[in-house]
C-alpha cells in the first residue's frame, strides 16, 4: 500500500535528466579543483593531469546546461533566464554563474595551451592547421616574458576559479536545499554535501579518464600522480562520509514530523540505492580500496593503481547514486507525509528518457577525447620549449 | 509514470535541441489563448486595489460529492485526467487506534465509493472521518513565486497568484516548491498550471466555479475589503486554521474545523 | 595586456553582453511590439505592475466563464422548476450543480459540451447514481445529520425520481 499522494504528485516532475544535472556540474567542479591544486598549491605530483583536468572541466562544463534545457517543458523559452531572471529564485542565477564560469575556464584553458597551439599552428599541416591558426588568434608570441605573464594570469584565474567552482556547485545544492516544502531536500547542509561529493566525483573522473587515455594511447601511467590523486580522493571521501553521516544523524535524532515517512523511504524505496550503492559501494568500499592501495609496496605500483582505479569507478557510481537519491528520493514520498512509493518507471525513449540521458552523459566524454586529440595535454607530447625559455617547472 | 502527449518522442542530445527550438517557436506562435470573451470589465489593474480575496473551507460540511473538481475542470478547460487538477477532495479517516487513513480516488472527482475505505478499515473502529477539499492557497508569501526563475508566476494586487502561460519555461521548480501539491505541469502546453480562484470569474463579480456548485456551502469565497463578505463573517464566527502554517507561506484558504493530522 | 589576450577577452565578453543586453535594448521598439516570445524577447509590458509581464493579467480576466454567475436568471424562463426548487430542500444547490454549465444558455446560445464523458453533468447519470452521489449512506466520512439513505434498502432498483422530485425532493414535494 503506497499510502496517500496528492493527485498532482502522481507524475514524476524531475527525472533522470535532473539527476544528471548536479552530477555533471559536480564533475566540472571537481576536475577544476584538481587543476587548481596544481596551479595554486603547486602540487607537483599532479602535474601530469593538471592540463587534462582543465580540458575535462571545460568539456563537462559545456554540456552542463544541456540536461536542464532538455528537461524543460518549453526549451525554446530557456533564454528567458538570461533576459528576465527572477532574482529571488535559486535557479535564476544558474545561467549567469555558468556563463561566467565558462568564460573563466575557457580563457584559462586557452592560456595554458597557447604554447602548444602556437607550436602546432607552425608545425602541423593538413586540415587541422586552420583550426590551430584560428585558436592562436593571430599571435605567435610565445616569448618567455609573455609566457611568464600568462602563467601568473593562470594562477590568478585558478584562484578566482576555485570559489567560482564552489559557487557553481554549492549553488546547485542550494537549488534543492532551499525547497522548504520538501523535508528530504530542505537542509542547510545540502550545498556543502553537494560540494564535497562534487570534488570527490571530479577527482575520480579524472583518474578514470587519465587511465583510459593512457591505455588507449599506449603511454606509461604515472603511478606517483595516481597515488597523489588517490590520496586526495581519500581525504575528500572521508569528509563526504562525515557529512553524510551528520545529515542522517540529525534526521534520525531530531525525529521531526517527516522522519517517519523518510525512514520508510530509505528502508523500503531506496534500500539498494542508498544503503547499497551510495553508502556501501560509493563510500565504504572505495575507502577500503584506496586504503589498501596505500599499503601496496612501491615496486608493486601498478597493483596500487589498479586498486585506485576500482575505487574511482566505485566513487563515480556512488556519487551518481547520491544524486539519484537526492533528486528522485525527494519525490518518492508525498509532501502530505502520508505515502511512500517505489514503483517509478523511467521511460527509455522520450524527452527525458534513458536514451537522452545516456547521450547527454556520453557527450562530454566525447568532447574531452576530441579536445585531447586536438591539443594533447600529456607531458610526453609537450612541444619543446622555445630555446631561451626557462623550464616551466621553476 | 505516465508519459502522455509528449510532443518530442525519440530525440536525444544535440539533435534534441536542434529540433526542439523550431518546434517550440511554432507552437509559441500558434498562440495559447483559450476561448475568450470581450472582457466586460476593461482593464482590471485599474480596479484590483479595491479587492483582496479570501477563501474558507468548512470541513464539517463537505460531503465529498466531488462536483467542485468536475466544475473546475469544465470551467477552466482542464484535462479530464485526475492527476492534473487544480482542486481535489481528500478523505481523512482517523481510527480509534490513532492511525490516519487518507485517500482521494481520482482526485475525488467522481465522489467517494465506500468499498475502498471499508476494505482498509477491516472492521476497525472509526474515531472521526471527514472530507477536506484542497485548492491553491494563494499564499501571501508564495514559495512558487519566489522560486520561478523567469518571473512567469506572479502575485496580483488583489492577492491571487497567476502563471504566465506564455512565458513559463516548464522547469517545474514551482511544482517542487509548493508544499500543498497545488501545481502540475499542463500536459498539453507543458507549462505550470494551478488554481486561480477562477480569476476571470471573480473579476466579474462571480463566485469561483467550485463555490458556485458546492451543494452544502463548504466552500466560501469573498472579499476581505468588503465588511459584509462571507469570508470575513467566517473568520469572525469560527476558529479556523490554515495548512502547514509552520512553513511561513501565509496561506489564504482558511479551514473551519481543521483537524490536526491534516496536511 | 598582450593584444591576443585583449582579442580573446573581446571575443568572449562581447557576445555575452549582446545576448543578455540586446533584448532589453530592443524593448519598446516597434520590432518588439508583440507581447510574446520570440518576437519580443523582453515583452513591452514587462514590469508594468511588478516584475512580470503586465498584459498577463488581462489574459486571465478575459477568459469566458462557462458557469453562469447567478441562478436567479433561470427564473425568467423556468418559473415552474424554479419555484418548486426554491420551496424545497434542494434550494441550497445551484441548478448548475446538477445541470452543468449554463452561461451561454442564459444568453440564448448552446453551451459547450464537456470535453470528456468524465466531466458530464450529474443529470447525464441514471437517477439512482445521480442521487447517490450525495445521499449514499454507505460512504464513510459524511457529516452526521446530512440526510442519507442506503439506496439498496431504501429504494431497491426503483428510480429515486419516481418518489422524489429532483427539484423539490421531500416526498410529495411539488414537482
Ligand atoms: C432566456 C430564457 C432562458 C433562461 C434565462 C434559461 N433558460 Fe433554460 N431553457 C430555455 C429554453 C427555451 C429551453 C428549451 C429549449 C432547449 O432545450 O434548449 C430551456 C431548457 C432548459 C433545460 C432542459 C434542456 C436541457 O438542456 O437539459 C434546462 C435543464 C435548463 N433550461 C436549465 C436552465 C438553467 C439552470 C437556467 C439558469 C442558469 C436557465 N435554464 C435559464 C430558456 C432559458
Ligand atoms: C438535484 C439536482 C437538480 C437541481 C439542483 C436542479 N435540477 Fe432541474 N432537473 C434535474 C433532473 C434530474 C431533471 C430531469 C427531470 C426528470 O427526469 O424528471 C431536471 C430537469 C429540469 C428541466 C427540464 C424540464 C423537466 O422537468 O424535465 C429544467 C428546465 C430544469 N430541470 C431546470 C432547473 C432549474 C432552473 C434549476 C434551478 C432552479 C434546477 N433545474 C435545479 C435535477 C436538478
Ligand atoms: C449535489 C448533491 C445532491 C444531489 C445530487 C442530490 N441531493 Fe438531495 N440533498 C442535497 C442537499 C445538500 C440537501 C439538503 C440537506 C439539508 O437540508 O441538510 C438535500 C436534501 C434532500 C432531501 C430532503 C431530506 C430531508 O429530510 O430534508 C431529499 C429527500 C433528497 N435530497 C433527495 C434527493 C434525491 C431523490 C436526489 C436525486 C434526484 C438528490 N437528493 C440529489 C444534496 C443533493
Ligand atoms: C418508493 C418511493 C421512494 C423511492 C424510489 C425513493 N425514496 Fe427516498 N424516501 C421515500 C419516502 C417515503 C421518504 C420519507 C420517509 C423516510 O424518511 O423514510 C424518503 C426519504 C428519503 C430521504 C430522506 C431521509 C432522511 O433521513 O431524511 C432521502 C435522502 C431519500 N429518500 C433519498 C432517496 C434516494 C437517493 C433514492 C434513490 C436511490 C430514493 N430516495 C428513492 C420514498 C422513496
Amino acid at each position: 500500500m503506497p499510502g496517500f499522494f496528492y493527485p498532482n504528485e502522481a507524475e514524476l516532475q524531475w527525472g533522470l535528466l535532473i539527476v544528471l544535472y548536479p552530477y555533471i556540474t559536480g564533475l566540472v567542479a571537481g576536475a577544476f579543483i584538481v587543476s587548481a591544486l596544481y596551479h595554486l598549491l603547486k602540487i607537483e605530483a599532479l602535474r601530469p593531469v593538471s592540463r587534462l583536468a582543465l580540458l575535462t572541466a571545460l568539456g563537462f562544463l559545456l554540456v552542463a546546461p544541456l540536461p536542464l534545457l532538455a528537461h524543460l517543458g518549453r526549451p525554446e523559452r530557456g533564454f528567458e533566464i538570461f533576459w528576465t531572471p527572477n532574482l529571488s529564485s535559486a535557479m535564476a542565477g544558474f545561467g549567469y554563474i555558468w556563463l561566467l564560469y565558462l568564460l573563466l575556464v575557457t580563457i584559462e584553458t586557452w592560456l595554458v595551451f597557447r604554447p602548444d597551439i602556437v607550436h602546432y599552428a607552425q608545425t602541423r599541416r593538413g586540415w587541422l592547421n586552420p583550426i590551430y591558426r584560428l585558436l592562436t588568434l593571430g599571435s605567435h608570441d610565445v616569448s618567455p616574458a609573455t609566457l611568464e605573464k600568462e602563467k601568473r594570469l593562470v594562477t590568478t584565474l585558478s584562484a578566482i576559479g576555485v570559489p567560482s567552482a564552489f559557487l557553481l556547485h554549492g549553488y546547485v545544492g542550494f537549488i534543492f536545499g532551499a525547497i522548504k516544502a520538501n523535508p528530504w531536500w530542505s537542509t542547510p547542509l545540502m550545498p556543502i554535501i553537494f560540494l564535497v561529493s562534487a570534488i570527490v566525483s571530479g577527482i575520480a573522473l579524472l583518474m578514470v579518464i587519465y587511465l583510459a587515455q593512457m591505455k588507449l594511447q599506449r603511454m606509461p601511467v604515472d603511478h606517483l600522480c595516481l597515488r597523489s590523486l588517490g590520496n586526495w580522493l581519500l581525504a575528500f571521501l572521508l569528509a563526504d562520509a562525515a557529512l553524510t553521516f551528520l545529515e542522517m544523524l540529525s534526521f534520525a535524532y531530531e525525529q521531526e514530523e517527516s522522519w517517519e515517512i523518510i525512514s520508510q523511504m530509505i528502508n523500503r524505496s531506496l534500500a539498494l540505492q542508498y544503503g547499497g550503492f551510495q553508502l556501501l559501494l560509493g563510500l565504504f568500499l572505495s575507502v577500503v580500496w584506496l586504503w589498501t592501495a596505500n599499503t601496496v609496496r612501491a615496486e608493486n605500483a601498478p597493483r596500487g593503481t589498479l586498486f585506485r582505479a576500482v575505487a574511482a569507478l566505485l566513487v563515480l557510481g556512488g556519487v551518481f547514486a547520491m544524486r539519484w537519491n537526492v533528486v528522485i528520493g525527494g519525490q518518492l514520498f508525498s509532501r502530505s507525509l502520508y505515502g511512500v512509493r517505489s514503483d517509478l518507471i523511467f521511460p527509455v525513449l522520450g524527452q527525458d528518457g534513458i536514451v537522452t540521458a545516456l547521450l547527454i552523459l556520453a557527450l562530454p566524454v566525447v568532447l574531452v577525447f576530441l579536445m585531447t586529440a586536438i591539443v594533447p595535454p600529456w607531458e610526453e607530447q609537450r612541444p619543446a620549449p622555445v630555446p631561451e625559455a626557462e623550464s616551466p617547472r621553476s | 509514470m505516465k508519459l502522455s502527449r509528449r510532443k518530442f518522442l525519440t530525440l536525444g542530445g544535440g539533435a534534441l535541441i536542434l529540433v526542439l527550438i523550431p518546434k517550440g517557436i511554432e507552437t509559441s506562435l500558434a498562440g495559447t489563448a483559450p476561448e475568450t470573451a470581450p472582457s466586460p470589465i476593461g482593464d482590471w489593474t485599474k480596479e484590483w486595489e479595491k479587492h483582496y480575496w479570501g477563501f474558507a473551507v468548512d470541513t464539517t460540511k463537505c460531503i465529498g460529492c466531488g462536483r467542485c473538481v468536475v466544475a473546475c475542470k469544465v470551467e477552466n478547460r482542464l484535462p479530464p485526467e485526475p492527476e492534473f487538477t487544480r482542486t481535489w477532495v481528500e478523505r481523512y479517516v482517523i481510527l480509534e487506534d490513532g492511525e490516519v487513513l487518507v485517500d482521494s480516488p481520482e482526485a475525488g472527482m467522481h465522489g467517494f465509493k465506500d468499498e475502498v475505505a471499508n476494505a482498509r478499515l477491516r472492521g476497525r473502529e472509526i474515531r472521526r472521518s471527514f472530507f477536506v477539499p484542497k485548492l491553491c492557497n494563494q499564499c501571501d508569501d508564495p514559495p512558487c513565486v519566489q522560486v520561478c526563475p523567469v518571473a512567469a508566476t506572479h502575485r496580483t494586487a488583489d492577492g491571487v497568484v497567476l502563471v504566465d502561460r506564455k512565458r513559463c519555461i516548464g522547469c517545474r521548480y514551482c511544482i517542487q516548491a509548493c508544499p500543498y501539491g497545488a501545481r502540475y505541469l499542463d500536459p498539453e502546453e507543458r507549462v505550470a498550471d494551478k488554481c486561480t480562484w477562477c480569476y476571470h470569474r471573480i473579476a466579474q463579480g462571480m463566485k469561483p466555479a467550485c463555490v458556485e456548485v458546492c451543494p452544502v456551502g463548504a466552500r466560501i469565497f469573498g472579499d476581505f475589503k468588503d465588511p459584509e463578505s462571507p469570508v470575513r463573517q467566517v473568520l469572525r464566527k469560527f476558529s479556523v486554521g490554515v495548512l502547514k502554517p509552520d512553513l511561513g507561506t501565509k496561506p489564504k484558504v482558511y479551514y473551519i474545523g481543521l483537524q490536526s493530522g491534516v496536511r | 595586456m598582450t593584444p591576443h589576450l585583449r582579442l580573446a577577452l573581446i571575443l568572449v565578453v562581447v557576445p555575452v553582453l549582446v545576448v543578455i543586453g540586446l533584448p532589453w535594448a530592443l524593448r519598446g521598439l516597434p520590432v518588439a511590439a508583440s507581447e510574446t516570445y520570440p518576437w519580443s524577447l523582453v515583452p513591452r509590458t514587462f514590469g508594468e505592475n511588478g516584475y512580470y509581464r503586465g498584459s498577463n493579467v488581462g489574459e486571465w480576466t478575459s477568459i469566458a466563464p462557462r458557469f453562469a454567475g447567478d441562478v436567479a436568471v433561470c427564473n425568467t424562463c423556468h418559473q415552474g422548476q424554479f419555484s418548486s426548487w426554491s420551496g424545497g430542500a434542494h434550494k441550497v444547490i445551484s441548478c448548475q450543480t446538477c445541470h452543468g454549465t449554463r452561461a451561454n444558455h442564459v444568453l440564448g446560445k448552446p453551451d459547450p459540451r464537456p470535453a470528456s464523458p468524465e466531466l458530464a453533468p450529474l443529470v447525464a447519470m441514471p437517477p439512482i447514481e445521480l442521487c447517490s452521489t450525495c445521499h449514499d449512506a454507505r460512504v464513510v466520512g459524511r457529516p452526521v445529520g446530512f440526510p442519507q439513505v442506503n439506496p439498496e434498502t431504501h429504494a431497491g432498483k426503483t428510480a429515486c425520481t419516481l418518489c422524489h422530485s429532483p427539484h423539490n425532493p421531500q416526498p410529495g414535494g411539488r414537482r
